[in-house]
């Protein structure tokens, strides 16, 4: 009863702190763009099927007889070696990507949140412990993290996004470790203590969720990195295998006919480029919004 | 009308923020004659530190914006300077000493090489010249052994040696205006009046005009010649310091000088709460932090920060912990708390030895032992609601239904003078002293029998603090409770503690009945501690007592008695043996002088 | 200080170890018999199990690993299962000129990012720091395999000025004697005075040098930018401008030397990323390095080769690390 009559106060603090965010964004224009561009190409990744004029040509369809043409009112991007339509295997390749490099940064963060929180809230050995073992992870090159694991299981698309996750956790167990050091001197956390609080439930309840912020905009310029790292390792034959329309696979195939047919490479790299790019821009942007320091002023 | 050296006129300074334009400076005038000191009381966010930045031009544009006025130095209006005519001012007519000595020096270059490099410019000095400039200045505001300081990286001062390096550091600009922002606000007292002391004598010798800032009255009477008190961006009552202080006429200036005055008209306390019934029982506590001095070494130091204390608190008292920073008072109450593992000793609460509790059990007492923290910005999780915040100790000790629990909530909130709704709220919504309550209403939900307040009322607002302390006395007598009460300020001691221990150096220096040692303090130290700080009777501060040389470092301990080193009375044997606590007209005061 | 440093070592050393336990316990799992790769895909069964003790892949696991970390010891990496040839010397060969690349890309990030980062923080918001921002974010955004590929189509089979892929035309290295000294070319060449050579191993290092240090000039611009922001925020810089210091002390002075330790961290980290990319573009300039070392060993499932590969990489990677560290150890508040 009581919870239902305060329901619309519940929503006012956070009302004006969206609005004060709101006021952020619309001061900073680029950010504003990046944000309209990510949305953009979510949606593009969401309805693909019935925006991408060819749908069977990110499949197995092939179309010989229109090999290797110019882009046309018909084919906006040209198309590739078997006459595919390049303008929709890009479009398709929007999926792709994103959804990757989501499953890897959620996988990462699953990962490496809590073991930071752990590390830097318990301290002692058991963070002496977890931070050698980041240690190991970070000194691996991604890129042979993932040739190993393509050569044990095998290369594909799943195998990469798991060699990511692993190679890339360890920063964000670095960033929250940092955050609960800080946080667990913060007042709110000794009183939880005396209290009688329970280990975890500081952990879960008072340290993540304040650490929340850094991880986001951490999280959302490594969107960036992971989509690049993808299309890297697909392009080193180690991601997505055909015919998958994965960015990176398209440009490495098309380098067989790169001196003759420039649209098969310019396109899905143009692709790779506005979507990092936006997200880079993108996390730029939200770490200036959600900066304590900003929001004071 | 003739102009003074410094005048502000008409001064209007806005804020741009995204609720709209915010009035932050509106001071009709200011104007302080050469070679005066004129104080500004304010408390934080009355624009205090926002004039200082004016004046100097340093004020970040936006989100600021200066709307009108005029800022005159010696005639010259500073608001018409082009930035590079006020970069020839700053340093070498206007100068700043900012509040905390802890930032405003750059951590990675030696003191001297900053000294030097302001003195070059300023001055057009070559480096010989410089040095000579810079020996000299930090002679002069009384350091020892100028070359060493000047080889020395800021974190290698102490606070208060920092901030003479800052004062050295304007007088060496050759500034004839000096801003003083708070300058001795993170300092311990017995610092503090130090650095008072000094700014005065070379305002007197140098002829040195001073604005000094300042968020407390007591500082103010006992360094300036006339006054202004600044709240929301507007100057309220301004006059000669013996005129405010005895007919203040705003509203506010009364709240801030019954603030001041608070120790004088000490509560009337009602002695049938006390009982003789021991609640606490502290004997031998130590507590020691090993320093490791290296990956490779074995052998560590200790910080002795808790170092043997022992005392018993009855049930209804009010306990006062005095004492400076590094005294080991918060470590103390840690330690009793048990949120620090004991090096040595018992605590016996409730007639339960608390460290050989089983966990469920230690549990059980920590409901009983709850605590309220100095800071109620931090002390309140920013992600939380309210209710969720005051609920937190009823979510861990009692099982409650969920309408149980929101009425629990409710009741709470309003047993400490704030409305129910303010449970769904979240904690930024509320203002200091609100989030003290919310802090108090916390600790008291699972109906603990002893509170420990850690500075309750020093980081919240000279208007919320009366009542808070009022809140809290009122919550005593109603429930019950004990408290222990740790604060730096003397006076809310005072107005509070039935008893009160004055540590030093992590140990008891004197224990006793708070009016007793607060009118005849019998130890040294809490000697100079009282009579360090300045309140509205101090007419100068040659009055106010100083400590020679700094706490020394609880690693290092002298020999013998801790206080000696820094001791006017200390005497040979002072120096070889620890003094005994001893029985003095029934209090304990650790001091050879009052062996028989 | 100095046990600073040691203990620095010696947490560096339990890492390498951790490093090297785990891919040798990858190399193991694998799906392949390196026994059967060593003798060639024509042997005999028999002559298999022969190799297979020559090897010591009948000995148990640990024995195994025990035997690698003693050779490793001893500047021994194993034999490569494709050339029979010691794996270290291999390197040897490869490592020079993937570190040309590497460092002619860190320089170029030192030299052209930090200023940059710098200027982009005193001109903040104004158009100098629009147009560096959007350079740097922009920088960070490319795939490196495009833009080489890119790069080629202009220079190369457009405007023919430059050459496709190599080290070094191949008349060139028929008509003279290379130098070898530290491997590197360009610095062999200029040393001995053979501009000839030198002229050649330029223009081939044109393409690969700018499209790896794209990448580092926006990373070390960007970061830049940010930390002295920050610090320009801080009182102490307030202060020193209080006291009438110019602004060009303030900034290039004191807040470039408190930005000193997040710089050389972002320096350190850069110098991994592009170790990293210069395996992506030595394939496609078929630049003889290790990263083309390591694609050929993939493929072949060289299993020596690619641990050596590894260790080397993580070795730089965490001797970078320790230089980053030093240096923010230099800062006197850290100092130890």
């Amino acid at each position: 009863m009581l919870t239902k009559l305060f329901s619309s106060k519940l929503m006012e603090p956070k009302l004006k702190e969206a609005k004060f965010s709101l006021f952020l964004l619309n001061r900073n224009k680029l950010t504003k763009i990046s944000l309209i561009i990510v949305l953009l190409l979510i949606l593009i990744a969401v309805i693909s099927p019935w925006i991408a004029p060819y749908p069977g040509h990110t499949d197995l369809e092939v179309n010989p007889q229109d090999k290797l043409l110019p882009p046309s009112s018909q084919y906006f991007f040209g198309t590739d070696e078997l006459g595919r339509d390049i303008f929709s295997r890009v479009i398709f390749g929007t999926r792709i990507s994103l959804n990757t490099a989501l499953v890897a940064v959620i996988l990462s963060l699953i990962i490496g949140i809590p073991l930071g929180a752990v590390a830097g809230t318990i301290g002692g050995k058991i963070d002496e412990l977890i931070m050698r073992i980041t240690d190991i992870f970070l000194s691996f090159p991604p890129l042979l993290l993932a040739i190993a694991i393509a050569a044990v299981l095998g290369p594909s698309l799943q195998n990469a996004m798991i060699a990511i996750a692993i190679s890339w956790w360890p920063w964000y167990t670095r960033l929250v470790r940092g955050q609960a050091i800080s946080l667990k001197e913060r007042q709110f956390v000794k009183a939880a203590e005396a209290i009688g609080t329970s280990q975890n439930k500081i952990i879960f309840k008072h340290i993540i969720p304040n650490c929340i912020s850094p991880v986001i905009v951490q999280a959302s310029m490594d969107m960036g990195g992971v989509i690049l790292t993808i299309s890297s390792l697909s392009f080193l034959g180690l991601g997505a295998q055909a015919p998958t329309p994965e960015w990176g696979l398209m440009i490495s195939t098309s380098r067989n006919f790169f001196l003759n047919a420039w649209w098969y490479s310019i396109f899905p790299g143009i692709a790779i480029f506005i979507t990092v790019l936006a997200f880079n821009l993108l996390g730029d942007g939200l770490r200036e919004i959600l900066d304590p320091k900003t929001r004071k002023n | 009308m003739t102009k003074k050296y410094f005048e502000v006129n008409n001064l209007k300074v806005n804020y741009n923020t995204f609720e709209g334009t915010k009035i932050v400076l509106d001071i009709d005038h200011i104007g302080i004659e050469k070679g005066e000191a004129y104080g500004l009381v304010g408390e934080s966010g009355a624009g205090k530190t926002v004039l200082a930045l004016t004046i100097l031009r340093l004020l970040s544009v936006p989100p600021g914006e200066i709307v009108s006025g005029e800022i005159l130095i010696d005639g010259e209006n500073l608001l018409e300077k082009t930035e590079s005519q006020m970069r020839e001012i700053r340093g070498r007519k206007i100068a700043m000493i900012f509040q905390d000595p802890m930032s405003s020096l750059n951590p990675v270059f030696t003191v001297g090489y900053q000294m030097l490099q302001v003195i070059k410019i300023n001055q057009k000095a070559t480096e010989k010249e410089a040095v000579k400039i810079a020996v000299e200045m930090i002679e002069r505001v009384k350091l020892p052994d100028a070359e060493n300081i000047m080889s020395k990286y800021p974190h290698e001062l102490s606070g208060g040696q920092r901030q003479r390096v800052i004062i050295a550091m304007a007088l060496s600009c050759g500034a004839q205006f000096i801003i003083a922002d708070e300058p001795t606000r993170n300092l311990d007292v017995t610092i503090q009046a130090g650095i008072l002391k000094l700014l005065k004598e070379l305002q007197e010798q140098f002829n040195v005009t001073v604005l000094f800032i300042a968020n407390n009255l007591g500082l103010v009477s006992a360094v300036c010649d006339e006054m202004g008190i600044l709240y929301n961006g507007r100057i309220i009552e301004r006059g000669f310091i013996n005129k405010v202080m005895t007919n203040p006429q705003h509203d506010y200036t009364k709240t801030l000088l019954s603030a001041v005055t608070q120790s004088q008209n000490e509560k009337k306390k009602d002695k049938s709460s006390n009982s003789n019934d021991e609640i606490l029982k502290v004997s031998q506590l130590k507590k020691y932090f090993p320093v490791k001095k290296g990956f490779l070494d074995k052998e560590s130091l200790f910080v002795k920060a808790v170092d043997g204390v022992d005392f018993g608190i009855n049930k209804g008292e009010v306990f006062g912990v005095v004492g400076e920073s590094g005294c080991g008072k918060s470590t103390l109450v840690n330690t009793i708390l048990f949120l620090h593992e004991p090096t040595e000793g018992k605590v016996i609460f409730d007639g339960k030895d608390i460290y050989s509790l089983k966990k469920n059990h230690l549990r059980k007492a920590r409901k009983d032992i709850q605590i309220v923290f100095q800071d109620p910005f931090w002390s309140l999780n920013p992600r939380w609601l309210v209710k969720d915040i005051i609920g937190e100790p009823l979510q861990v000790h009692e099982n409650l239904s969920a309408e149980a629990y929101v009425d629990r909530v409710g009741a709470l909130l309003e047993m400490v003078g704030l409305p129910k709704e303010g449970a769904f709220k979240y904690p930024h919504e509320f203002s200091g002293g609100q989030r003290q309550r919310i802090a108090i209403a916390r600790a008291l939900s699972v109906e603990p029998k002893l509170v420990v307040l850690d500075e309750p009322t020093s980081s919240i607002d000279v208007l919320s603090q009366a009542q808070i302390l009022d809140l809290l006395y009122e919550l005593k007598e109603k429930m019950g409770l004990t408290y222990i009460l740790i604060s730096h300020d003397l006076s809310v001691v005072h107005y509070m503690s039935d008893k009160i221990i004055v540590m030093y150096l992590g140990k008891i220096v004197e224990y006793g009945k708070a009016e007793e040692v607060f009118k005849d303090p019998l130890h040294p130290y809490t000697v100079a501690l009282f009579n360090a700080i300045p309140d509205l009777n101090t007419q100068s501060v040659k009055e106010l007592a100083t400590l020679k040389g700094n706490v020394p470092s609880a690693i290092n301990l002298p020999q013998g008695c801790r206080f000696h080193p820094r001791c006017d009375k200390a005497t040979e044997r002072c120096k070889s043996i620890e003094p005994e606590a001893l029985y003095v007209d029934g209090r304990i005061v650790a001091c050879h002088l009052f062996s028989k | 200080m100095k046990k600073y440093i040691l203990r620095r070592i010696l947490l560096g050393i339990i890492v390498l170890f951790g490093v090297i336990a785990i891919t040798f316990t990858i190399t193991r799992v694998i799906p392949s018999d390196p026994a059967a790769k060593w003798v060639g895909p024509r042997a005999t069964h028999e002559q298999i199990q022969e190799a297979r003790i020559e090897l010591g892949l009948d000995q148990p696991y640990i024995i195994q690993f025990g035997k690698y970390i003693s050779d490793l010891l001893h500047g021994d990496l194993g034999y490569s299962l494709r050339s029979h040839q010691p794996v270290a010397t291999e390197l040897k060969n490869y490592i020079p000129a993937t570190v040309e690349l590497v460092l002619l890309a860190t320089l170029l990030a030192i030299i052209l990012g930090i200023p940059l980062g710098i200027y982009s923080a005193k001109y903040k918001n104004r158009w100098l720091d629009h147009l560096s921002r959007l350079f740097s974010v922009g920088a960070v955004s490319l795939p490196t395999f495009w833009v080489a590929l890119f790069l080629q189509l202009i220079f190369f089979s457009k405007l023919e000025i430059l050459p496709l892929g190599g080290r070094i035309s191949t008349n060139i290295s028929i008509m003279y004697e290379l130098p070898n000294i530290t491997g590197m070319l360009l610095f062999d060449s200029l040393v001995t005075g053979k501009f000839m050579i030198f002229k050649d191993a330029f223009l081939h290092m044109i393409l690969p040098g700018i499209t790896v240090a794209l990448y580092p000039i926006g990373l070390v611009a960007r970061m830049t930018r940010s930390a002295l922001l920050e610090i320009l925020n801080e009182e102490y810089i307030v202060a020193s401008r209080s006291y009438g210091l110019p602004e060009k002390t303030v900034l290039w002075i004191y807040a470039l030397k408190n930005s000193l330790g997040p710089t050389s961290t972002v320096v350190a980290l850069s110098v991994g990323y592009t170790l990293m990319n210069t395996f992506l573009v030595e394939a496609i300039f078929s630049w003889p390095g290790i990263g083309r070392y390591i694609s050929d060993a993939v493929i072949g499932l060289d299993y020596p080769a690619i641990m050596g590969v590894t260790i080397f990489s993580a070795v730089v990677y965490l001797a970078l690390n320790l230089i980053a560290d030093i240096i923010i150890a230099l800062d006197p508040r850290v100092r130890v």
